[in-house]
């Protein structure tokens, strides 16, 4: 419990922040679309709490309190973004300068200063870019691109000097997620810069960063990041009382978190989506979601989720719509094959003969001849070798995989049909079933789909197309009866949502999705300008001229 | 909670009153494609059965009699005669997949009732199977191998479904069997399959859809040929495809017209306890082929061809219908059908002598044809 005292203590102090100081002023910065200019005050307090007041809800904004060694000494203030500086420029051309600098100058030279900040900056301010501000809206832009803000006291001019990271920094390829059209970017295992990542796509003061420490003896530092007007504070609310609650000696990764914070914890679906591209933790950001990053992971957890995440790519947002929805179909296709296409194979070649097609049957009995196994032995053989395969494959260093896979394909695509183990049509079956399987990019829903599989197997065995039906019923009872964070995870198909399927089942154009889930968001629904769909010019006004 | 648990019981239950039943592998089934019925002099049934050999039809070449093979039985009756195919079946014999249906026309004269009502029981039969009429033993029509390693009884409802091309046929399938056949005032019609002489010397014999068969509610009475076949699809809107051929008097030129669309409106009229038809033809084609006698061909004109064509129509029609009312006294078209609608009450006294009363009915036809283009390069696209 100790960590959370300390974001007890953090929470209070903000509030008390809050209450003090104008929050007029703070809600004038937040809604942005008010114009209204405000400038720093000459007092430095004042102007670091309108910093507070903006940035109140982040754990990841700092304030370094220094003073300025002039004759007598001066109170300043250095407002940053921790996840966005680097701290070795901040100390180098900032804080040894400010707080160093002035030691070898004589004492008139030092009162002179006091009097003239102007000249002080420009003698002892080494950095490179300094650009003096005096709008506060302008100087927190400025914060959130990762330059720091100096604030000195009675000096009512707040100068802005680059000390972001800058471009020296390590992506890696995501490795799960991947798209041939669009950013190539992926979440490393280091926290901070997963952070910067996110706050280089969401610059607002409404991108909040929570900090937390979970494990007693790990320490595991996580952050949680949402937006603070538009995530639902309900849900933010449940998701700390439930991080909060882990009390265990250690996280070794983050699914372990998705494990203590799941709705339904015994359930064969999880109810918490993962990602590691930015681009998608940016569009669930801004949807509503909750970004919960583990240090150490480069996937970052996502709650609520529901089920079309696992059918959505990035990439359907880089092509164009229709062959969006193409693909998206695709995928919906292959979560139906593999779950039930091996069972129907068994079904109908064991019950409901006369479903198939004539030639079709023929072939099928004159493929199966001589194979001595029923029908169900001789797929449930097959998907547990492929299966088998598949687990040796990503087990093993990536050249035995190779050899894994071409004995694999040896065994099981011929030689098992020639030696009249299986038939060459469940080989078939199950090959279509595994590239099914890798149209869904995201392996905590197919794998669950991949264990029904063998449930419906049975079931099809038993009782042919009416036990597939059945397991078809009890698997949509069980997914729709599933909650993620209170938000019905099999939305916007049950409740029907149509305004939701144009984002969530097929992929309208961009201009036609206008509108958040009122499932997800509880205000701030509409997150565009409505007549985006763009038009022709006007040719009659171009007559007219 | 408590009302999801009972959901799940029940459904749970559900699963427990089935077992397996029914459960068969499907490489253990013997799976016939025809089924030919005929008679014994002793008068006992018997039943042929093609079975297709699975094996041989993946094998890469399969040899074209290897590919089916042929079991007969002898029965009291039909379902005897099949249950007594076990006897000889080294499979599992299973009919949902019967394509074609071929009864001898020796049962078909005493009537093909008592014959297909065991099929409508059977639940594995399906009504799409198409029925066939053969003079011949049936296990000789299926005993008709061909080198596209085609099975019999599958290549026989592949001419059956082609008969749009030719319309000079028609095939009945077991649903419409069976309705025709349970109903007294229904006749029932199909087509005849025969076995003709190989045209080559290597080439194998090969069967034909020849005619038409014509019965009396569900007795065979006779066969039309080719013009009263055409004649008896035009009158029933069955005609598809089919070519229309005739001599041009001017020139004595042969056309031949493709039908592109047909369609029959029959109105049935009951004045003064007379019973009379209208039968109206709207008939849409292309001039497909046209041969000329003398020489090259000149320019045709398009009322001309409509108006032989018309000629041509009405004798056509005519000619059915007389066949029809004079040769068999049977109403095979089933005009009935459409007197019944108009007037349900009359045709309920008339029901008992449909065939005589449609024998002396007056049967009036209107044809008009619309010729829509040459359908020819000749004379740069000019009739």
């Amino acid at each position: 419990m100790r960590k959370s005292m300390v974001e007890i203590i953090k929470e209070t102090l903000n509030n008390i922040v809050k209450k003090n100081n104008k929050i007029n002023v703070s809600k004038n910065i937040k809604t942005q679309g008010n114009s209204k200019l405000i400038k720093f005050s000459r007092n430095l307090d004042k102007n670091i709490h309108i910093f507070e007041s903006c940035f109140g809800n982040s754990d990841d904004i700092n304030f370094r309190h220094l003073e300025i060694s002039t004759h007598p000494s001066i109170r300043a203030s250095v407002v940053f973004l921790e996840t966005l500086v680097d701290e070795s420029l901040l100390e180098s051309s900032v804080l040894t300068p400010l707080t160093q600098g002035l030691g070898g100058r004589s004492i008139e030279e030092r009162t002179y200063l006091h009097a003239h900040i102007d000249s002080l900056i420009k003698r002892v301010l080494s950095n490179g870019n300094i650009v003096p501000i005096q709008d506060v809206s302008e100087a927190i832009d400025e914060v959130l691109s990762g330059k720091g803000i100096l604030l000195i006291d009675k000096y009512p001019t707040a100068i802005s000097m680059n000390i972001s990271r800058g471009a020296v920094r390590e992506y890696a390829d995501p490795q799960t997620e991947k798209v041939v059209k669009g950013p190539q970017q992926g979440f490393v295992e280091d926290i901070d810069t997963n952070v910067s990542m996110i706050r280089k796509k969401i610059k607002s003061v409404n991108l909040v960063i929570k900090e937390l420490k979970i494990g007693r003896e790990s320490k595991s530092e996580i952050k949680v990041a949402y937006i603070d007007n538009i995530a639902s504070p309900s849900i933010v609310a449940e998701l700390f009382t439930r991080l909060k609650r882990i009390d265990v000696d250690g996280i070794v990764g983050s699914s372990i978190i998705e494990e203590y914070i799941n709705d339904s914890p015994t359930n064969l679906f999880q109810t918490t989506f993962y990602t590691e591209r930015p681009d998608r933790v940016q569009a669930m950001l801004l949807e509503g979601r909750i970004a919960i990053l583990y240090d150490g992971s480069p996937f970052i957890i996502i709650v609520p989720a529901i089920v079309s995440d696992f059918f959505i790519s990035s990439e359907d947002y880089y092509e164009n719509p229709y062959f969006s929805n193409f693909s998206r179909f695709l995928g919906y296709l292959g979560a139906f094959m593999l779950t039930f296409l091996p069972s129907i194979y068994i079904a109908i070649t064991t019950f409901h003969q006369e479903m198939i097609p004539t030639s079709l049957a023929l072939t099928i009995a004159g493929a199966r001849a001589g194979v001595p196994y029923p029908a169900f032995v001789e797929a449930l053989l097959m998907e547990v070798s492929f299966e088998a395969l598949r687990q040796a494959g990503t087990r093993l260093p990536t050249h035995v995989g190779q050899a894994v896979s071409i004995v694999g394909a040896l065994i099981i695509g011929q030689a098992a049909v020639e030696a009249g183990l299986v038939s060459s049509t469940v080989v078939i079956v199950v090959a279509a079933t595994a590239i099914f399987s890798f149209t869904l990019p995201y392996t905590n829903f197919s794998s669950s789909l991949r264990l029904a599989r063998f449930f419906m197997m049975a079931l099809a065995a038993t009782l042919g197309i009416y036990g597939i039906m059945t397991g078809a019923l009890l698997l949509a009872l069980n997914l729709i009866s599933l909650r993620s964070f209170g938000v019905p995870f099999m939305v916007p198909f049950a409740p029907l949502s149509l305004q939701d399927m144009k984002d969530w089942l097929a992929r309208f154009p961009q201009w036609a999705i206008t509108q958040r889930s009122p499932h997800i968001v509880h205000e701030n629904i509409n997150k565009k300008a409505k007549h985006l769909k763009p038009k022709p010019p006007n040719t009659e006004g171009r007559k007219e001229l | 909670m408590k009302r999801s648990s009972i959901i799940l019981v029940l459904l749970l239950s559900t699963l427990l009153t089935t077992s397996c039943w029914s459960r068969r592998e499907i490489d253990q089934l013997g799976f016939v494609m025809g089924l030919g019925i005929s008679k014994t002099e002793e008068g006992l049934y018997s039943v042929v059965a093609q079975v297709a050999n699975t094996d041989r039809i993946v094998a890469d070449a399969p040899d074209p009699r290897a590919i089916y093979t042929i079991i007969k039985s002898e029965g009291l009756t039909v379902f005897d005669a099949l249950r007594n195919l076990s006897m000889v079946a080294k499979r599992r014999l299973y009919i949902a997949h019967i394509k074609a249906l071929v009864i001898d026309e020796s049962i078909a004269k005493e009537g093909i009732g008592d014959v297909v009502s065991f099929l409508v029981q059977d639940m594995e039969t399906r009504l799409e199977t198409n029925v066939f009429i053969s003079k011949i033993p049936p296990e000789d029509i299926f005993d008709t191998p061909n080198y596209l390693g085609v099975i019999p009884a599958v290549g026989l409802t592949t001419m059956a479904d082609n008969y749009g091309a030719n319309s000079k046929i028609y095939i009945s399938d077991l649903h419409e069997t069976i309705e025709a056949v349970n109903n007294p005032s229904r006749n029932y019609v199909t087509t005849l399959v025969e076995k003709m002489p190989p045209p080559s010397e290597e080439e194998l014999p090969h069967l034909k859809l020849t005619q038409i068969a014509v019965f009396e509610d569900h007795s065979l009475k006779g066969y039309l040929d080719y013009e009263e076949g055409q004649g008896f699809n035009l009158i029933t809107n069955n005609f598809t495809n089919g070519l229309i051929t005739f001599q041009s008097a001017p020139d004595g030129d042969r056309i031949v017209i493709e039908v592109l669309e047909s369609t029959t409106k029959i109105t049935p009229s009951y004045e003064n306890q007379k019973v009379s038809f209208h039968i109206e033809l709207r008939l849409k084609g292309n001039v497909a082929e046209r041969i000329p006698l003398h020489g090259r061909a000149r320019e045709l004109g398009i009322d001309l061809v409509q108006d032989e064509l018309d000629q041509v129509l009405q004798d056509k029609l005519i000619r059915a219908i007389d066949t029809a009312q004079q040769k068999y006294e049977i109403d095979y078209f089933n005009l009935s059908k459409d007197f019944f609608r108009k007037y349900p009450k009359e045709f309920k006294e008339l029901r008992d002598d449909w065939n005589q009363v449609f024998s002396n009915a007056t049967i009036t036809v209107d044809v008009e044809s619309t010729v829509v283009h040459s359908a020819l390069n000749l004379n740069k696209g000019r009739i």
